[in-house]
């Protein structure tokens, strides 16, 4: 592509403004997701009697659909995103209850909704859209001490919680609940309450522990190590020392043939047996430079809605990953959870556009007319110009 | 992709017109809230580096070691070998053939040719294993020999292909089949000293057919000493008829089995054999009331207790009644008989009566030191545990005394037996060699020395005796001593008819014992040899004396009268 710099359409700015690295990272993960699913899902899909490339489709006609949606939204504002967060936060939270109703049950969880011949997964897409607007929300108790931001926050959080759980989803609701209370302690709210949250999570995580007897029971094999039967987890773990560092070799994987889950939860252990652990130290690492990049450039952004969004955002992304990434290994107990772009599935890659497209969009260098509106208001705040200079180019181009 | 995009919003409303406000907390620094984050994140992908570098490093530093069985996995055992080092099983390279069904062109073509080459290759169930695309692996036929692999292997059907794997052979078939036990496909122990070897010893996964470098597993069996064991008691079992009999020769005092058979033998290679009924182990895995042997164990305790001496007389003239039942000897005396005719008569009055003499505690409590009603394990698996009576009183102290109402493994019984005999110490049966390594096992004093001389010369006084019901056990130089016992067989409705387990307990050289041995005879037919009857003193006596007379010369005995060795 290129454009003049005199080009004031949309696209020109957006061009001029993005961080093109950050958007070659994230297609490079999503090339590594094609061709792991050539690599994976073939053998699932033989196992499940589809045809052959069935999953390999998909892969290709959501990651298309995935990158169209990233980059419409990357070209968002700042504004438009919180408008967007709005609507989509609104539209899962409408999902999440219908699909109590609705819902397709698989392995006793209530999580798909079943739209137009296709499922989707409304908690997926509620993600990004909650975390965009408790970001605001924290960021409102700052600036706007009057409004109830926080009690609005809180609220929302529990609604969440209440629908996650009722479906259920605990690792989800984990997630979200993690992030949601690192937003908290990060936008500097009062201490007593970061603890009073803390410690509401643990009781929460302890009577799932107590009164539920499968996360109990995963739980327990975790920790008492070899015996009892996790044997995906097992599985799992044998195809890191089978890969080694180098690999057996594409095609030559065993483990996709055994475990049921091998082109979604387990897809980091099929990389691991095919490629070797350091293709996988190499996944992880554009994991970590992409979540990388964003923290760090919530470093120079001004606004605190902004900054805490795009802090809220890397951090859900990269601990999906994380979690995925952990179960595999043999770190965490055996939880359900998709490795963002890498692992099959419509809904999470969908979802996970619509996260990095958020994130893209918020760490745009600010330039141009969205800029014009700034010097405005600061203007009525006594202390001063700390926000911006009155120059519409000036600040970070 | 620009159809998509909002229109762009000339400002924000939300950040419209803030008043100026009270803020309790001030707002933490951009630079700080990064720190927090991005350390945490850090912290967390290094976690997960770390993790991942070290499984991988764990799989570069051990290649065979794996978690858990991986798919082309045997196992190598160690060899088993006799007391003298012969060879009695080791792990063979076979070939064992697979097919992956996904990658089979032509089912019917290669079914049909490979039928004509496995005989028995069951081609119904082949060809709906290979019609399952979803499979990538089913084995088609494990430990094929190289030959035949060879020729399937020429064949060149796309799909099959074979993976070399450990077997377990035995190269003497079924000799000791019982005591070695089997292993499964997977060339993993399930009975016998096999079991044993896994849990024990130590068994290694491998991904190449690499034969094992543990160190052999030693038995005390002696191969000779087995197979003559073995070849006397088949010739019994055609000459009596027999549904099955057992044998066993076991060092006096250090347990030691030096052979152990059970007939019908079982080949341990053949999976059919070691699940027969017909082929249990009866030494070890069933329980028997076995007779007249017992009244070893009772005159033993009314000795100990010296509440007799070999020469008391007791009136055995008087009938006993056990409810309506009547306990009546075989061949009534007529008078009254000393505790040595007793035992040489095998009156069941007179054993009945030293036993009521000594009481039912007594009783309890002797069988209990000589190991008769404890669970016993050997190296072959867990001894049948012994089935005691619910109600144990009068009648049952009356049917014990002469053996039955207590039914225990042969091999207990032997094991109990020994102890008196040996000069009183309890024996613990082994399958191992005991070195100085193992050590011996803690044992304890039955009864006391005194006693087990005097059993010793009632054990030699009934085969030296004319009169005597093991006086056709006698094998001249090797001066043994022994106890007869014809058991009538429990029923699921009292006693069956006719049916009788013959036994002989020996010892020898009787004056200070090295071995004992114990024959069973399992349901012999009366025969005009035997007088028609089916006493063990017509038959398990001489079968004993047989064996005897077979491999004494293979044992490492002192001989008193010059015979041949």
């Amino acid at each position: 592509m290129s454009f003049s710099r005199t080009d004031r359409s949309r696209l020109a700015e957006w061009w001029f403004t993005v961080d093109r690295q950050l958007i070659v990272l994230i297609f490079a993960l999503m090339g590594a997701g094609l061709l792991l699913s050539l690599a994976a899902s073939p053998a699932i899909a033989m196992k499940r009697s589809f045809a052959t490339y069935h999953f390999v489709w998909r892969q290709f006609v959501f990651a298309g659909l995935g990158a169209a949606v990233m980059i419409a939204v990357s070209l968002l504002s700042p504004a438009q995103v919180r408008r967007l967060a709005l609507v989509t936060l609104a539209a899962s939270l409408a999902g999440l209850i219908a699909v109590l109703f609705a819902g397709t049950e698989i392995n006793g969880a209530r999580r798909w909704l079943p739209i137009l011949g296709q499922t989707l997964q409304p908690s997926e897409f509620a993600k990004p859209g909650f975390i965009v607007m408790s970001a605001w929300l924290f960021a409102e108790t700052k600036r706007r001490p009057d409004m109830p931001a926080l009690a609005v926050a809180c609220a929302l959080m529990i609604a969440m919680a209440v629908l996650l759980i009722l479906e259920p989803d605990f690792g989800q609701t984990l997630l979200v609940g993690f992030v949601w209370g690192a937003l908290y302690v990060v936008s500097g709210q009062s201490r007593i309450g970061a603890i009073a949250i803390g410690a509401i999570g643990a009781a929460g995580a302890g009577s799932a522990y107590v009164m539920l007897p499968h996360v109990q029971a995963r739980v327990d094999r975790h920790f008492a190590g070899s015996a009892g039967d996790h044997s995906q987890v097992d599985r799992a773990l044998q195809a890191f020392m089978e890969g080694g560092f180098f690999g057996r070799g594409p095609g030559e994987g065993t483990v996709k043939i055994v475990l049921p889950d091998a082109h979604t939860d387990f897809i980091f252990a099929v990389l691991a047996e095919e490629y070797g652990v350091l293709a996988c130290l190499a996944l992880l690492a554009l994991f970590a430079v992409i979540a990388g990049k964003a923290v760090l450039r919530a470093r120079s952004e001004p606004d605190s809605a902004n900054r805490l969004a795009i802090l809220g955002l890397a951090l859900v992304f990269a601990l999906q990953a994380l979690i995925n990434m952990g179960v595999n290994v043999g770190l965490l107990p055996a939880k359900g959870m998709t490795l963002p772009f890498i692992s099959a599935g419509g809904s999470s890659t969908l979802a996970v556009s619509l996260t990095l497209g958020m994130l893209i969009a918020l760490t745009r260098k600010r330039t141009g007319l969205a800029n014009v509106k700034k010097p405005r208001l600061v203007a009525t705040r006594p202390s001063g110009m700390q926000k911006s200079s009155a120059n519409s180019m000036g600040r970070g181009s | 992709m620009l159809i998509l995009a909002h229109p762009r919003t000339p400002s924000e409303r939300s950040q419209a017109a803030q008043p100026e406000p009270a803020i309790p907390l001030p707002e933490p620094r951009a630079a700080d809230q990064v720190r927090l984050v991005g350390g945490a994140l850090s912290l967390l992908f290094l976690a997960v580096a770390g993790q991942l570098a070290s499984l991988a490093w764990k799989a570069e530093s051990m290649v065979s070691a794996a978690m858990v069985e991986p798919v082309a996995t045997s196992f190598s055992r160690p060899d088993i070998v006799d007391r003298n080092g012969r060879l009695l099983a080791t792990d063979v390279e076979v070939h064992s053939l697979y097919a992956d069904p996904a990658r089979v062109l032509d089912a019917d073509e290669a079914i049909e040719k490979l039928a004509a080459l496995l005989p028995g290759l069951d081609e119904a169930d082949l060809r709906k294993s290979l019609s399952d695309g979803s499979k990538r692996f089913v084995w088609v036929r494990r430990g094929l020999t190289p030959k035949v692999a060879q020729t399937v292997h020429d064949l060149g059907l796309p799909g099959f292909g074979f993976r070399k794997e450990l077997r377990r052979a035995y190269p003497l078939g079924a000799l000791a089949g019982h005591v070695l036990g089997r292993v499964d496909a997977d060339n993993k122990g399930i009975a016998g000293v096999e079991a044993y070897i896994d849990e024990h010893v130590g068994i290694d996964a491998v991904h190449a057919t690499r034969p094992s470098d543990r160190a052999p597993v030693r038995l005390s069996i002696d191969m000779a000493v087995q197979a003559g064991l073995e070849a006397e008691l088949a010739d019994a079992m055609a000459r009596y008829q027999t549904v099955s009999a057992g044998a066993l020769l076991m060092d006096a005092k250090s347990g030691e089995i030096v052979a152990a058979a059970s007939l019908p033998r079982v080949e341990p290679a053949r999976a059919a054999d070691v699940t027969d009924q017909a082929k249990r182990d009866r030494l070890q895995s069933g329980t028997y009331e076995l007779g007249s042997i017992f009244k070893l164990m009772t005159i033993a305790m009314a000795l100990d207790r010296k509440q007799a001496t070999l020469g008391t007389m007791v009136d055995v003239r008087v009938p006993l009644n056990v409810g309506r039942f009547e306990i009546k000897d075989l061949h009534p005396a007529g008078r009254p008989l000393s505790v040595s005719e007793i035992f040489i008569h095998s009156s069941n009055v007179g054993a009945a009566m030293l036993a009521l003499e000594a009481g039912t505690p007594a009783q309890k409590e002797f069988l209990a030191r000589a190991g008769l009603v404890s669970e016993m394990t050997t190296e072959a698996g867990t001894v049948a545990v012994p089935r005691t009576p619910n109600h144990w009183d009068r009648a049952e102290t009356i049917t014990i005394a002469y053996g039955h109402g207590l039914a225990v493994a042969p091999l207990q019984f032997a094991a109990g037996a020994a102890a008196l005999v040996n000069g009183g110490m309890s024996v613990v049966p082994t399958y191992l060699v005991r070195s100085a390594a193992s050590g011996a096992p803690p044992v304890t004093r039955v009864i006391s020395e005194a006693t087990s001389r005097d059993i010793r010369t009632l054990m030699r006084a009934n085969v030296t005796d004319a009169s005597g019901t093991g006086r056709r056990a006698d094998v001249e130089g090797y001066e043994v001593g022994g106890k007869t016992g014809t058991a009538d067989i429990a029923g699921p409705r009292g006693y069956r008819q006719g049916g009788v387990i013959s036994s002989f307990f020996a010892a020898f050289p009787m004056s200070s014992p090295r071995y004992v041995a114990l024959v069973l005879l399992f349901e012999p037919k009366p025969s005009a040899e035997t007088g028609g009857k089916v006493l063990a003193g017509l038959t398990a006596a001489p079968v004993a004396a047989g064996i005897m007379r077979r491999i004494g010369p293979l044992l490492d005995l002192p001989n008193k009268s010059g015979a041949q060795r």
